[in-house]
């Protein structure tokens, strides 16, 4: 029974991330007519594995078998809150986006499963989008404004909420295929290709010539920039395009110039980008960008504006790229603003993580039994899993204007739980972490050896890739 | 102790308030093992539809639907 319990508290992740990911394959599970329907073999394999294990094992030890899943996953979602919020949004957001934006007769298509895509491409190359974005956002307002008011021939205006939008995360990008299907990179393609088809996002912004004007406005703290701007919007949208896809030289993401197409290893085999009809997508996906989610995203800039302007100075650029060490040493010195904030968060949350364990080891082993050495290790490395929290306390957040709710005191919160289900976990016997092992390794080996195989989501991997070669 | 609140009740001569806590603990307990072990066939059936356990585990019977 407490198996049950145990699988239960574990195997949801899986099957939430799976259904997730295969976007809901399995509509009619429950029968029209009857309206029950139960797996007949599922129900039995359960059943025995239960009755097996309350039939050798005693309760207490069934117990801690529950105990050790649930502290597990608990601790596990601790470090997932705090990686996910400081993931830049993407799916997500596009979903949610094309949802409202289909009620209202507009693009027809989906995303589809793109969801399921490595996010970490995105992340990388969506970074400088927000970043760039919002160098503008924050630097002139002015300028938005007269984007909002001359508004001419309407472009402006959807030209200035394409920048808010593009602050939003990698929603544009997402529109992009989903609209005109430019720039569709297969499923779980190599961040390259991502980098690239928000590149465009960016680099169409700003594409066109008549913009010129509007750019003209930027604060003169952005000179440099600025030029870097005058120079593209003179290109022509064929040029636009020659450069999002040649990756060649320094197209700049917004205004800071942070996200450079050879930073972003555009590879210049993909010739699927159009810059044309991207742009047009761009602009018909954020006129139709809901308000409300484009306020949000404007409060989320605004906010972050005030910080901006008290710094005094233009934004630095920001090192998309960073690798997992540089990133690491720019949170550990408090630079991780101009840093890879995500890969940054991800190497501190490991790192608490070690220390916390080594905390919780030392109080249920060294400190039980009064030795000096565990005192020493508890105090050692409780201070450095007390300083990793304030390391995160001052990376500065992402902006998740797509969240409905945020779980407050993130970096803090959760860390703590975390810090509190490890001590909990060392507490639990040794013989209770064998078993668990076992189940551990059991359940591994099933997901390597066939899971991972067959599982719907790397065949509609595998599927759009086809499509992709196919259409290229 | 087993029980902790149960006991305290029971120490101060409670005894009715022993039994009522008990058998609400007994009840608690019992729903919850049982939402444990309901939703397990489902989610191993959603995990095998999913492709990530053997179809076996996923299938349904045809006549019964059960």
């Amino acid at each position: 029974m407490a198996l049950a319990g145990n699988s239960e508290q574990t195997l949801p992740n899986v099957s939430a991330t799976a259904t997730a990911t295969a976007h809901c394959h399995v509509p009619s599970i429950v029968h029209p007519l009857y309206a029950c329907c139960s797996p007949v073999n599922a129900t039995l394999v359960s059943g025995l594995l239960a009755g097996i294990m309350a039939f050798l094992l005693s309760i207490d030890e069934l117990a801690d078998m529950m105990s050790i899943g649930t502290l597990m996953s608990y601790t596990m979602v601790g470090a997932c809150v705090i990686i996910l919020r400081y993931e830049v949004p993407n799916a997500n957001a596009s979903h949610h986006l094309l949802e409202e934006e289909g009620e209202e007769g507009e693009g027809g298509l989906k995303v589809g499963d793109l969801g399921a895509v490595d996010a970490m491409g995105g992340i990388d190359a969506a970074t400088g989008i927000i970043r760039g974005a919002r160098g503008v956002f924050a630097e002139t307002p002015p300028a938005l404004h007269r984007f909002g008011q001359t508004s001419h021939d309407g472009d402006s205006a959807a030209r200035s909420r394409t920048m808010s939008a593009g602050g939003a995360g990698g929603g544009v990008g997402r529109h992009l295929d989903s609209n005109y299907n430019t720039a569709v990179t297969p499923v779980g393609s190599v961040p390259e290709a991502r980098g690239e088809r928000v590149l465009a996002a960016a680099g169409t912004s700003k594409g066109p010539g008549k913009t010129h004007g509007d750019y003209a406005a930027l604060d003169d703290g952005m000179e440099e920039e600025e030029h870097e701007l005058r120079t593209h919007s003179s290109t022509s949208d064929s040029a636009a395009k020659r450069t999002a896809t040649g990756g060649s030289g320094t197209v700049s993401t917004g205004s800071t110039g942070a996200s450079r197409v050879d930073s972003l290893r555009a590879s210049p085999s993909d010739g699927s980008l159009n810059a044309g009809p991207t742009e047009g997508a761009v602009m018909l996906a954020t006129a139709h960008t809901p308000d409300t989610v484009t306020a949000a995203a404007a409060r989320e800039l605004a906010s972050e504006r005030s910080v901006l302007l008290a710094g005094g100075t233009a934004e630095k650029a920001v090192h998309i790229n960073a690798s997992w060490w540089e990133a690491f040493v720019a949170a550990q010195t408090f630079k991780a603003e101009h840093t890879n904030r995500f890969r940054a968060v991800v190497a501190n949350v490991l790192l608490y993580t070690f220390f916390t364990v080594v905390v919780a080891v030392g109080i249920n082993v060294g400190v039980a039994e009064g030795s000096l050495w565990g005192y020493i290790v508890v105090g050692v490395f409780g201070a450095g899993a007390a300083w990793q929290m304030v390391v995160m306390a001052n990376v500065p957040e992402v902006p998740q204007p797509q969240l409905k709710f945020k779980c407050p005191w993130v970096p803090l919160l959760p860390m703590t739980s975390m810090g509190v289900n490890v001590y909990l976990l060392a507490s639990l016997s040794v013989y209770t972490w064998i078993r668990f092992a076992i189940w551990t390794v059991i359940g591994f080996a099933i997901y390597f050896w066939y899971g991972v195989h067959n599982s719907r989501a790397s065949a509609h991997a595998a599927k759009m890739e086809a499509e992709q070669a196919a259409k290229a | 102790m087993n029980a902790p609140l149960a006991g305290a009740f029971g120490a101060h001569g409670a005894e009715w308030a022993k039994i009522f806590i008990s058998v609400g603990a007994l009840a608690g307990l019992s729903t919850s093992l049982m939402a444990s072990i309901f939703p397990l066939p489902r989610i191993i059936y959603a995990i095998a539809s999913d492709g990530l356990l053997w179809p076996w585990l996923g299938t349904v019977s045809k006549r019964f639907q059960t």
